[in-house]
């Protein structure tokens, strides 16, 4: 499972004019249309879209704070009673946000695809908002009733108030069940500790705001959030399968046509990263590997997926990838392939030993029986190193002449190379025995992946972060501190992890390349190469592959 | 806005029942709202009404502003003499559809006029019924005189949208006080409001024998049930008339107690053909203050029916002989009294025609502002005017408004628009220069018969 | 109706008495208009056309 989590945005505290920024917008736009109904109107400011994307099968976008969500319903019965638009004038969030995913469970009940509980949590912060009232409620009600019935009233002077509300220590921590499933995405909140100190201008009225809020709060967690986000969710998956090539989203959503009062902003720059394709994807990948249905006639399958390649056939792959123990590999051990095969039809988990993978190496029968041909070893070295390197590079060709016995030109691996232990895969030129004996297997393993090498600068760290998170939660409350800062490094390579995305599924992601930011496509190098396959890893599970301490040797 | 015809109705009735609209706290203000807070059309409109029988009259409404709408109106009542009261558009006088300046009188005059028609305006009734046509929605006003000075009306507002608003208005005037208890099922607001006349005293201060003056204090106390806001306001209302023309003025100072406003307002006829007011608020909490002017201009058309009828009223001035004694006498033909009294009264009376010949001479100049000033108004009464400019402007709301009300072929036109800067609540809260902008404009045509 | 707790008044009459309500308000909103209109022709002496009354043309 591919989880993003933009950490850039709460690195410094400029993330705090942003939220200021939008919800000003946010609440200065519904203040405008409020004086249809006489009950509250809320407004979501993009705090919400924030968790609900992070939750949406983890492509998160910018995770915002969560707490932003409990100003909006300053307004009070009325929004004409408000004189002037409303002013952000102060937000602060000493530490950012936290959202904790305390589990998830991929193949969970048949009918969802994800399961997850995840604990979101906000410390400390401030926020004050000010705007205008009119303090004269006979103004208000007599230009609001109908003429005809409303006596005249002399006492119509106006009076406005400015009235400033500051919300201090604002606590919120919150238990979410997460449900990923084909048709949207529900969340419930369970255990909402949401608490704050309530200052406002006007002391007559602080109590009665303030226990408006209170009340208003629990339907808001209760009710609205999880409508809002199903809602917005919805309209993501069900765009995407109705018509492939349908235009972005509509960023604006206002379906929430139960209550007419409520009204939902969402911003365009929340979603933009959110690509419906993507996420539908994701979760025909989870499901097929849920289910281990390969069926072409359902839409979507792996299979039509292009730059997929499943688990299953990753042994046909290799076994085509130029590689001294495929060329000779009628000379290997019979029982290796015999439990290849068998591994094959029955589990998943195929090519799990390291020692049954095709490693760069002659097999010991080739060499016993003095079969192999110098010409092709070259080759098929030439061939690997070229798939391995840039054009640019020369390798440094060392040739080895032994008196009686020429066995074979090695093609070393240019050292100008920075990856690891690439190297270590081609075989120097030592006893055969040696060669097969003294190697030992941990150091084989990586060569395993040469091959397939990814040329991508994706680092490591990138690739273990989600199973860092994923850990259970006995592991995790010794690390939960370290975590939440290191996962600030990890999101560093958002672009580059996007790019990588968008290549991956070229052909179909054209449908939603709308979404994506134009300064991620500007990226200036290339991440994958076409001779390069690159392989996006979805689960921890894929781990399982290679060993459990080293790093795949992923170019840094 | 130009006086809708239904409204121009219930005026003849209460015209026809002897009850007295100004004299009422809502309408102590009725001048200065006239002059600078007149609302100006904001759609094309388009009414047609017809006096069907002498007891009924209807209209038919129609308006567009993004959608077409319209209303019927069907109004019926038993009250006498309404077809001498009510003309057509295109006889009407334009001074009695439009809301201009309210000249007051003061009670005691009103008192001697009132007294005649004393007993046939009990019991009379106004129904008023009126449809919209796309929301089927119905306003309804029932008026009841209950006895000379006491009428009941009840205003009901229908809709199936569960928004239905009953509002009763108790009403007690008897010339010198009038008192008013309001109820309304919308919040359930309570009201009661209550207007005191004065009897004007000579002082020092008057330099004018001949006191036609006025001075009238009022109060209001609101209180919404359901949101509990209270509203109170008090009002002083001095008119006058300007003691070398003649010419009425009215001053106005308003005070809310609770919100701390003070609003002075002077509204003066500085010529038969024009209305000037000026009105000053001053909030004592917020120190926001604001400054409104508005002007009337009429336009007289040189018809010689209204000189002719002129004519005819200055020389029943003349030849009234009662005139010297004005309002200071009280009327013998009106005292039902003993004849013991009225030998008093007979004996008062001699002594008063005896001290007419003594002060003779201020005597005279009494009369002479007596006439000065009824000649002022009735000129204005009689006049026939054609059309009128209004114009207002407020300093704090940067806003002008302009209308112009007039005959036109048989036709009541009145057209206006108002220039104002965008509402603060559009604006962002940057404090960037607002450009002015035309929020209405409309046209209003009349027709009826 | 909703103040009167159910065992003042049973939800069934509760129900009735609103659909009274409901109803007399439906009469009183459609039969007000036919009401000033009967009035004004049983007031006239010469009790004129319908039509005359209803139409807010003027009458030729």
């Amino acid at each position: 499972m591919s989880f993003r989590f933009n950490a850039e945005a709460f690195k410094d505290n400029s993330f705090n004019d942003k939220i200021r920024e939008k919800l000003t917008k946010a609440l200065n736009s519904s203040s405008g249309n409020g004086s249809s109904g006489p009950s509250p109107t809320i407004v979501e400011s993009q705090g919400c879209e924030g968790v609900a994307a992070a939750t949406a099968s983890g492509t998160s976008s910018s995770l915002s704070k969560s707490s932003a969500k409990i100003d909006p319903m300053m307004k009070s019965k009325r929004s004409d009673i408000l004189k002037s638009g409303i002013t952000v004038s102060k937000v602060n969030f000493p530490t950012m946000p936290k959202v904790e995913i305390l589990d998830l469970d991929i193949s969970a009940q048949p009918r969802s695809l994800v399961k997850g509980i995840c604990k979101i949590s906000c410390m400390n912060a401030m926020l004050q908002v000010q705007t205008e009232i009119e303090g004269n409620l006979l103004l208000v009600y007599s230009d609001y009733s109908p003429q005809f019935t409303t006596p005249t009233l002399n006492c119509k002077d106006s009076f406005t108030i400015p009235i400033t509300m500051v919300f201090s220590e604002v606590h919120l921590e919150a238990i979410t069940n997460i449900f990923v499933k084909n048709s949207g995405i529900g969340i419930s909140f369970n255990d909402v500790n949401l608490d704050f100190k309530f200052d406002c201008s006007i002391k007559i009225l602080q109590s009665t705001i303030e226990k408006r809020l209170k009340k208003s709060m629990q339907s808001l967690f209760k009710d609205v959030l999880p409508r809002v986000i199903f809602n917005m969710s919805q309209s993501l998956f069900t765009a995407e399968t109705a018509t492939k090539t349908s235009e972005a989203p509509s960023t604006e959503d206002n379906e929430d046509t139960s209550s007419s009062t409520m009204k939902v902003m969402l911003e365009e720059s929340d979603l933009q990263e959110l690509s419906a394709a993507n996420m539908l994807r994701l979760s025909t990948l989870i499901s097929s590997r849920q289910t281990l249905s390969l069926q072409d006639t359902v839409l979507n399958v792996p299979s039509t997926i292009p730059g997929c390649l499943e688990r299953q056939n990753l042994h046909r792959f290799n076994s085509r990838i130029p590689s001294l123990s495929n060329f000779y590999a009628s000379y290997k051990e019979p029982e290796g392939r015999a439990t290849l095969m068998k591994r094959n039809t029955s589990t998943f988990m195929v090519n799990s030993h390291p020692s049954s993978r095709d490693q760069n190496v002659l097999p010991q029968r080739v060499l016993e029986e003095d079969a192999y041909d110098l010409k092709e070893i070259t080759t098929i070295q030439s061939r690997i190193f070229e798939r391995s390197t840039d054009e640019n590079v020369r390798p440094r060709r060392r040739k080895i002449s032994i008196k009686r016995k020429p066995k074979k030109t090695v093609e070393a691996p240019p050292p100008v190379e920075t990856h690891s232990d690439s190297e270590t895969a081609v075989a120097s030129p030592k006893p055969i025995k040696a060669t097969h004996n003294a190697l030992p297997i941990e150091e084989h393993q990586p060569s395993a992946f040469v091959p397939m090498k990814l040329s991508v600068n994706i680092t490591p760290r990138y690739f273990t972060q989600p199973e860092r998170t994923l850990l259970p939660l006995e592991n995790r409350h010794e690390e939960t501190k370290p975590t939440t800062l290191e996962e600030i490094n990890y999101f560093n390579y958002r672009p580059e992890v996007h790019r990588l995305r968008s290549s991956l599924y070229s052909p179909l992601a054209k449908g939603g390349s709308i979404l994506m930011p134009g300064r991620d496509l500007a990226e200036p190098r290339p991440l994958l190469e076409n001779k390069g396959l690159s392989f996006l890893g979805l689960n921890h599970r894929m781990r399982k592959w290679g060993n459990h301490d080293d790093p795949p040797p992923y170019q840094v | 806005m130009m006086l809708d015809y239904m409204d121009y109705i219930s005026r003849a009735f209460e015209q026809s029942t002897n009850w007295n609209r100004d004299n009422s706290y809502a309408n102590i203000t009725a001048t200065t709202s006239a002059l600078i807070d007149f609302s100006v059309p904001s759609a094309f409109e388009f009414q047609v009404s017809n006096a069907s029988t002498p007891f009924t009259f209807n209209t038919m409404r129609v308006s567009t502003r993004n959608v077409f709408n319209g209303s019927l109106t069907y109004l019926y009542t038993d009250a006498d003499n309404l077809e001498k009261i009510v003309s057509d558009s295109g006889s009407i006088d334009l001074q009695n559809v439009t809301e201009t300046y309210r000249y007051f009188q003061p009670f005691y005059n009103n008192h001697k006029l009132a007294a005649p028609t004393d007993g046939k305006t009990v019991g009379k009734s106004l129904y008023y019924g009126r449809m919209f046509y796309p929301n089927s929605n119905l306003e309804a006003m029932l008026i009841k005189t209950l006895d000379p000075h006491k009428q009941l009306k009840i205003k009901w507002l229908s809709t199936f949208d569960d928004f239905n608003i009953l509002t009763c208005y108790w009403q007690r005037d008897t010339g010198r006080d009038s008192q008013e208890v309001i109820f309304s099922t919308n919040d359930l607001l309570c009201g009661y409001r209550f207007l005191h006349n004065f009897i004007g005293k000579p002082s020092k201060m008057k330099n004018s024998l001949y006191n036609n003056s006025s001075l009238s204090l009022g109060a209001e106390l609101w209180l919404g049930l359901i949101t509990l806001s209270p509203g109170c306001s008090t009002t002083l209302r001095y008119c006058t008339h300007a003691p070398n023309t003649g010419r009425p003025l009215t001053l106005t100072l308003k005070w809310n107690p609770i919100f701390g406003n003070l609003s002075s307002s002077y509204s003066a006829k500085t010529s038969s053909n024009t209305t000037v007011c000026a009105k000053y608020d001053f909030n004592l909490y917020s120190i926001d203050s604001n400054l409104s002017f508005g002007v009337e201009l009429w336009r007289r058309g040189n018809s010689a029916k209204a000189m002719s009828q002129y004519q005819d009223v200055s020389q029943t001035f003349g030849k009234d002989e009662n005139l010297m004694y004005h309002h200071l006498v009280p009327d013998l033909s009106q005292e039902q009294a003993s004849p013991q009294t009225r030998k008093d009264l007979v004996e008062k009376q001699q002594l008063l025609n005896d001290l007419t010949t003594a002060f003779s001479s201020s005597l005279r100049k009494i009369d002479r502002e007596k006439t000065m000033i009824e000649e002022f108004q009735n000129n204005l009464h009689h006049a026939n005017f054609t059309s009128v400019w209004k114009l207002s402007t407020s300093l704090r709301d940067a806003n002008l408004k302009v209308l112009w009300e007039g005959k036109f072929k048989g036709f009541l036109i009145s057209a206006g628009a108002e220039v104002s800067k965008a509402s603060p609540l559009l604006q962002s809260s940057s404090s960037e220069k607002l450009p002015s902008y035309l929020s209405k404009f409309g046209v209003q045509l009349q027709y009826s018969t | 109706m909703a103040l009167f707790p159910s065992f003042i008044l049973s939800d069934e009459s509760k129900e009735r008495i609103s659909k009274i309500v409901n109803m007399t308000h439906t009469v009183a909103h459609y039969g007000w208009i036919p009401f000033i209109l009967y009035l004004g022709w049983a007031h006239t002496a010469n009790r004129p056309n319908v039509l005359n009354l209803l139409s807010p043309l003027p009458s030729v």
